[in-house]
């Protein structure tokens, strides 16, 4: 095997695009700056170190633009200015992403903090209420066990139990969360007596407790008639979701901010703090250096691990302008960017990448795009990519959910921070869309 | 409005031989988990099979067929794993699931109701969910050979699966460029 291969499996493998970064990874690039000074450790990490009382947030953000990445930082964050964090991914092992209700959101808030802080709190509360449960529930835990018989270990193992089967077994969900919905409010109750207990017996160097809930935001959108399950989630189930007795982070998917729902949203959270998309073009559709300068050092971090000097920009790439072209396709967004990376990488025989390479792996990440939009979408995008400004409206929310519309933010010179959106770049050069722009009036 | 318009908002189509040697480019290169999939006709499906375990001589090459619709497959998979522990797995059949799906919740199979927000097939919700464990736990490169309906489905009903993918690949008419030698190895799990 030559070098040359070798570091094309190399370069390769350094692009996969579904690992978030953990805190402090050498990989990872502050895009603060070009985010419109997006900075989740101010706006929502700040906002918990100066609260008198309990805060409830939301968090927000395009699939694969970094939230996971920003909400390990901001634990990390937290967790060095006295705040206790627990934070979980809720459709790992509890949430259904296709089918979650609040329900299902609850039991797998108390499981995961029954399992990260028995040893610091005194879990009886909430063991007592499964036990007063237990009757009706012990058939969906699928256990003949009596919980009596169970030492505290095996009890908290039968929530982990009610939440496996709500997530694995939909023939179970459904009569899962009617068994547990009148009791929801005195689940709520115990729980906080526990977390109570456990504020007391924080670790001396913490003197906050906070739950970060990530990955809600992966819910997908199902439609009952004019209700959705956001709608049911985030809205009709707001005081519960609120009432744990701790700092809250949910995240919140991108297309319920832009519903029609959106200002029942900030009343009840405030205003969702969204990631944007890294600018690299401004509104009037000039190239920001800037921002390619950033998006280009995320490729260039994950490249030198490997070859430290190797010149990216003639090198690794045949030119500076294939590299830039690139970096203009990903929409600054930071897992099409990588995918644009890795498949381009993977078209390529011989370093470096070259122009053809890029535009083949262009190709068929546009072809995603064109098979997302349905008809009747074509005309608001080509209207979207004039005006730069959307409403808050249902119509566009499918079209931010599945990253045909992004998100960009800059501060003005005023220092005001600006909002606008456009299509994905990708989208530009396929037909459907040269032919709503043609008929714009 | 189309100031930015530049060459590479023009799509560059690969012929047939490019795409295939890049998919074997691709899962070549690929150390660990990995989501491929690869838009092709029934009839060409046996044939790139054949092909990509030729092509691959210094890869485990696993097959799974599914013949009949199914819900779940993440066990049935790591299973497989843990008996032959190969690199790549080629799945192909999963069209007979969404098929199920349309009859069932639409009366008929129409290929075409993947937009549809009032349900999701149990299949896809399966993957979408599971996605972490796949790639925890079976870190292959996973090739999926779909028909366009499918990959549609993937895009609009398990988007989150959908987005760790490493390519699609789009093999037309293997015809045209193949020469197989018989006798390949092949660790087919006919199902």
């Amino acid at each position: 095997m030559t070098n040359n291969s070798e570091l094309l499996k190399n370069l390769y493998n350094a692009f996969n695009p579904f690992q978030p970064l953990p805190a402090g990874d050498p990989n990872y690039v502050d895009c603060q700056a070009v985010r419109g000074d997006a900075d989740i450790l101010e706006e929502l990490g700040n906002r918990i170190q100066l609260a008198s009382q309990n805060t409830c947030q939301l968090y927000s953000g395009h699939r694969g633009a970094g939230k996971s990445t920003e909400l390990l930082r901001l634990k990390e964050y937290l967790e060095a200015r006295q705040c206790y964090v627990v934070y979980f991914a809720a459709d790992e092992e509890d949430i259904d992403s296709e089918d979650a209700q609040y329900t299902d959101i609850l039991l797998a808030c108390t499981r995961r903090l029954l399992q990260e802080l028995r040893t610091m709190g005194n879990p009886k509360p909430v063991l007592n209420w499964l036990k007063d449960r237990w009757q009706d529930l012990k058939d969906l835990a699928l256990t003949e066990i009596q919980i009596e018989d169970m030492n505290v270990e095996l009890q908290i193992c039968q929530f982990a139990k009610l939440t496996a089967n709500l997530r694995a077994v939909p023939e179970l969900r459904q009569e899962i969360r009617e068994r547990v919905n009148p009791h929801t409010v005195t689940l709520i109750k115990v729980l906080n007596e526990f977390l109570t207990d456990v504020k007391k017996r924080l670790p001396a160097n913490c003197n906050q407790l906070a739950v970060i809930v990530d990955n809600l935001d992966r819910m997908v959108l199902v439609k009952d008639g004019e209700r959705t399950n956001y709608e049911e989630v985030f809205l009709d189930r707001c005081e519960q979701l609120k009432s744990l007795d701790c700092h809250l982070i949910y995240t919140v998917p991108i297309a319920m901010v832009y519903s029609t729902r959106a200002t029942d949203l900030r009343d009840i959270y405030g205003d969702p703090q969204i990631l944007p998309m890294v600018m690299v073009r401004t509104p009037k559709g000039e190239i920001y250096q800037p921002g390619i300068n950033k998006v280009k050092e995320v490729i260039s971090r994950r490249i030198k691990q490997f070859s430290p000097n190797k010149p990216i920009e003639t090198a690794i790439f045949d030119s500076l302008e294939t590299l830039e072209r690139l970096c203009l396709m990903s929409g600054g967004h930071v897992r099409n960017l990588l995918l644009l990376t890795q498949d381009a990488i993977g078209r390529t025989q011989n370093l470096p990448i070259s122009e053809r390479a890029v535009r083949r792996a262009i190709t068929q990440a546009r072809d995603t795009y064109r098979r997302a939009v349905e008809n009747h979408q074509w005309s608001l995008l080509a209207e979207v990519s004039r005006s730069k400004r959307i409403i808050n409206d249902d119509q566009y929310r499918s079209l931010m959910f599945n990253r045909c519309l992004l998100e960009y933010r800059y501060l003005d010179e005023e220092g005001e921070m600006q909002r606008w959106y456009d299509i994905h770049p990708l989208i530009q050069g396929i037909q459907e869309f040269k032919e709503a722009i043609e008929k714009l009036p | 409005m189309m100031k930015n318009y530049s060459h590479l908002d023009e799509d560059l189509l690969p012929d047939e031989k490019e795409e295939y040697q890049d998919l074997i480019s691709h899962l070549t290169r690929n150390r660990k988990f990995g989501l491929y999939f690869v838009q092709s006709t029934p009839l060409d499906d046996e044939k790139i099979i054949t092909k990509i375990i030729y092509d691959l001589p210094n890869k485990k090459v696993g097959v799974l067929r599914l013949i009949e619709p199914i819900d779940t497959l993440y066990e049935r998979v790591l299973e497989l794993y843990n008996n032959q522990q190969f690199d790549v797995l080629l799945i192909t059949g999963l069209e007979h699931s969404l098929y199920q799906y349309e009859q069932e919740n639409f009366g008929q199979i129409t290929e075409d109701k993947f937009s549809n927000l009032t349900k999701v097939p149990h299949i896809l919700n399966h993957l979408n969910q599971k996605r972490e464990l796949f790639r925890d736990n079976i870190p292959i490169s996973f090739v999926f050979l779909a028909r366009p309906f499918l990959i549609s489905y993937f895009i609009y009903r398990a988007p989150d699966f959908w987005d760790w993918r490493s390519a699609l690949l789009e093999i037309g008419s293997i015809n045209k460029f193949i020469s197989m030698r018989k006798n390949v190895f092949s660790s087919d799990c006919q199902s």
